[in-house]
């Protein structure tokens, strides 16, 4: 009689795994506190105000599209004035095409943002920052940080500097992993988007910790410690290869200072620390994405980015500190 | 039938996870415990070493010196009860120290004093590592419906800490 609820059951924990473990891999949705994103703002529209350049692209493009915009009214009154005009309308047409081609093969809004602007803004925020939107973080790099695996890798907006006397290497990273269907149809999902990190450490632990985001455990149970800090516990778990290490990289001071930047921004962040290398993911979605508008639109989008450069600070910031006081 | 069957596996599965799970979390924390030691042991190691270094510089701390020798041979033979004393003889040794400045300047002593900072922060660790594993298998013990199964099987609360490896932090 009862027969039919084995299935039923078998079926329903079955489901439950594959949503559990689907879950786990997708990319997490970012949304950077308000308060946080107000106060990168604020910071934001004083670089871009005094940012000469920006100004002059700004006014550039304005007259750009109200040129663009005069050309496609241009073109509906041609279509209406066309029986009055007769092949005159082709003459003029053909000109308003090519003045339209012109205008957009010599496009260079990108360049100026990526090549100038950008750079400025980041170098005023930061002393001696080089930004470069065309190259990024070469994915043998981020394959050493042995996060899961991908299909599919895309890696730019790459900034280097120096933290502490320490070389260090950021930029947006975005995995995605290929789905193929019964049709043969490929679709990519988003396994990780945000910025990615690396700082090489003066010490080497010989060992690895593992700081990541509360959901499955993917490691053995062995590897797995507790922290005691109840707020960081109930958002991290560690993994580690020497507990006694990684108890002393992890002092109350160090969790607590993350559990703050977590609780200030809103942004899940994920530490290795393998050897001498210590890796930073965060999950931000994508950096410096750029267009013009007002000062104060642009401001929002770039203080989206600083918020997110000062985050992979302070977290450098923590462990290099930790780190300079731990004796091997 | 079958559904009942399946109730009873259901059920069978769940205690054997939970038996598992409490066992896991006791062994845990048991070894914990036995990492303390690793390290206790590791600093009592040093002892001789900062004996002798002692020695070099003062005259008056013969009977601290033999005393601290004393029982560390004592805790190396299995007297866990030494170690308490070891702990406090050690600590007033340390303190000693303070009154000697060439003492504290001599390079032997400043890379004893190195490995000693390092030892502590690893009992210091070994510690922590060990409250939070007790913590989880004292929580897990005692949280309904955990506790009526802890109750069968007869898992009992573990203390904290036995024995006075708070108070051996060192400060130079």
């Amino acid at each position: 009689m009862y027969g039919f609820i084995f299935p039923i059951f078998s079926f329903f924990f079955l489901f439950l795994i594959i949503v559990i473990l689907v879950s786990s891999f997708k990319g997490k949705k970012v949304k950077i506190d308000d308060s946080v994103s107000d106060k990168y703002k604020d910071i934001a529209f004083k670089l871009i105000v005094g940012n000469e350049v920006l100004n002059e692209e700004r006014k550039k493009y304005r007259v750009k599209h109200l040129v663009i915009r005069f050309i496609l009214i241009s073109f509906a009154l041609l279509v209406f004035l066309s029986r009055y005009l007769g092949h005159l309308t082709f003459i003029i047409v053909l000109a308003l095409v090519i003045a339209l081609i012109v205008l957009i093969v010599t496009n260079n809004d990108k360049n100026s943002v990526y090549g100038e602007i950008i750079p400025k803004i980041i170098n005023d925020y930061m002393k001696g920052l080089k930004y470069n939107h065309y190259e990024g973080i070469n994915s043998s790099i981020y394959r050493e940080a042995r996060f899961e695996g991908y299909d599919r890798y895309s890696s730019d907006d790459l900034i280097s500097g120096t933290i502490n006397d320490q070389n260090f290497i950021m930029s947006e990273v975005h995995t995605e992993s290929r789905h193929t269907d019964s049709d043969g149809n490929t679709t990519y999902t988003t396994i990780f988007h945000g910025a990615f990190a690396k700082v090489t450490l003066k010490k080497d632990f010989k060992c690895f910790v593992n700081i990541i985001n509360n959901k499955i455990k993917l490691f053995s149970k062995d590897k797995y410690i507790t922290i005691d800090n109840e707020a960081f516990e109930k958002i991290y778990d560690v993994f580690t290869d020497d507990k006694i290490k990684a108890m002393r990289l992890l002092t109350p001071d160090v969790t607590t200072k993350m559990i703050d930047l977590y609780n200030e921004t809103g942004i899940y962040c994920e530490i290795k620390i393998i050897n001498n290398i210590l890796y930073i993911r965060l999950y931000t979605g994508s950096l410096f994405d750029f267009s013009f508008s007002n000062p104060e639109k642009e401001a929002r989008l770039i203080g989206k980015s600083l918020a997110v450069i000062d985050s992979v600070f302070k977290v450098m910031e923590n462990f290099i500190g930790e780190v300079e006081r731990f004796d091997v | 039938m079958s559904f009942i069957i399946f109730i009873l596996i259901v059920i069978a599965l769940c205690l054997f996870l939970e038996f598992n799970s409490i066992i896991y979390l006791k062994n845990r924390a048991k070894r914990s415990y036995s990492v303390i030691d690793v390290f206790l042991k590791k600093r009592f190691d040093l002892i001789p070493n900062l004996v002798e270094t002692v020695k070099g510089y003062t005259k008056y701390e013969g009977e601290t010196l033999e005393n601290l020798v004393k029982l560390r041979n004592s805790f190396e033979d299995g007297d866990y009860k030494a170690g308490e004393k070891l702990n406090d003889t050690y600590n007033k040794l340390i303190a000693l120290t303070e009154n000697y400045p060439k003492l504290k300047a001599s390079e032997n002593f400043l890379q004893l004093q190195k490995e000693l900072t390092k030892v502590e922060n690893e009992i210091q660790a070994a510690r922590r590592l060990y409250i939070n594993d007790v913590t989880n298998y004292n929580t897990k013990i005692e949280k309904f419906p955990h506790m009526i199964f802890a109750l069968f099987i007869g898992a009992r609360p573990m203390k904290l800490l036995s024995f006075a490896t708070e108070e051996v932090k060192v400060k130079f």
